[in-house]
């Protein structure tokens, strides 16, 4: 019900796996993730950047995912740090713009 | 208190900054959602906060920052410890918000049996997740 109202009034509507606000998960998990996502800015800060990949391998896993392995993102390394997540998220961000742009 | 306050207003920006804008009344509900996470998680981590020295001191982990000293619960390393390379990728994908449609693209499979494959790992974070929860 509520995918078909976010969906019907798509212009001045948040969508669903934005919303901040919907206490329930939604079918492809965007909830679960966001959270993950909160609480890693929340609990691992790394101002340091220790043991982080290299920006350009980050930009790599957004702008072409197939192509980037899990040695050169130092295994599961950004679930464990709140500047490689925070980074990632303005890249996919600015990815979203230009394809919306395109 | 304004430690609290000013960590909530950290965290709207950049919620702000990284998804749709909001009206008025739509920010001002997060940031007293997000005052209220704040007090929540101090109260969590005060609470399992467990001194054995220095963190120096603790295993080696990717992120080796003396700074964390609260042994978090929801720790995805060892949630994950066993997972495949292509499910590890797969999850570290949807983190970074791609669909399930983008990730079978991106490793050569199927949406189904992406998800399918994810599955186990996906229902055993929603459990630490949901276990976290319950403890605030």
């Amino acid at each position: 019900m509520i995918v078909a109202l976010s969906r019907s009034f798509r212009k001045d509507a948040v969508t669903l796996t934005e919303h901040p606000f919907i206490p329930f998960d939604n079918e492809d998990d965007s909830l679960l993730f966001e959270k993950l996502q909160e609480h890693v800015l929340a609990h691992y800060p790394n101002p340091e950047r220790m043991g982080c990949p290299d920006p350009a391998v980050l930009k790599s896993l957004i702008d072409n995912p197939g192509d980037v392995t899990l040695a050169a993102l130092n295994d599961l390394h950004i679930f464990k740090c709140a500047e490689c997540t925070r980074l990632l998220l303005e890249l996919r961000q600015k990815k979203k713009q230009r394809e919306a742009a395109e | 208190m304004v430690e609290i306050v000013e960590s909530a207003i950290e965290h709207a920006v950049r919620r702000l900054k990284t998804g749709d804008p909001l009206g008025p009344e739509q920010v001002t509900q997060l940031l007293k959602r997000l005052v209220l996470q704040e007090v929540r998680r101090r109260r969590r981590a005060n609470g399992r906060m467990v001194f054995v020295g220095s963190s120096e001191e603790l295993p080696p982990t990717s992120v080796r920052n003396p700074q964390i000293q609260i042994d978090c619960a929801l720790d995805l390393e060892i949630i994950l410890q066993g997972e495949t390379p292509d499910v590890r990728l797969a999850l570290l994908l949807r983190y970074s918000r791609f669909r399930w449609s983008e990730i079978a693209a991106a490793l050569g499979t199927t949406e189904a049996a992406v998800r399918l494959r994810c599955k186990r790992a996906i229902e055993r974070i929603r459990e630490k997740q949901e276990g976290e929860q319950h403890e605030s």
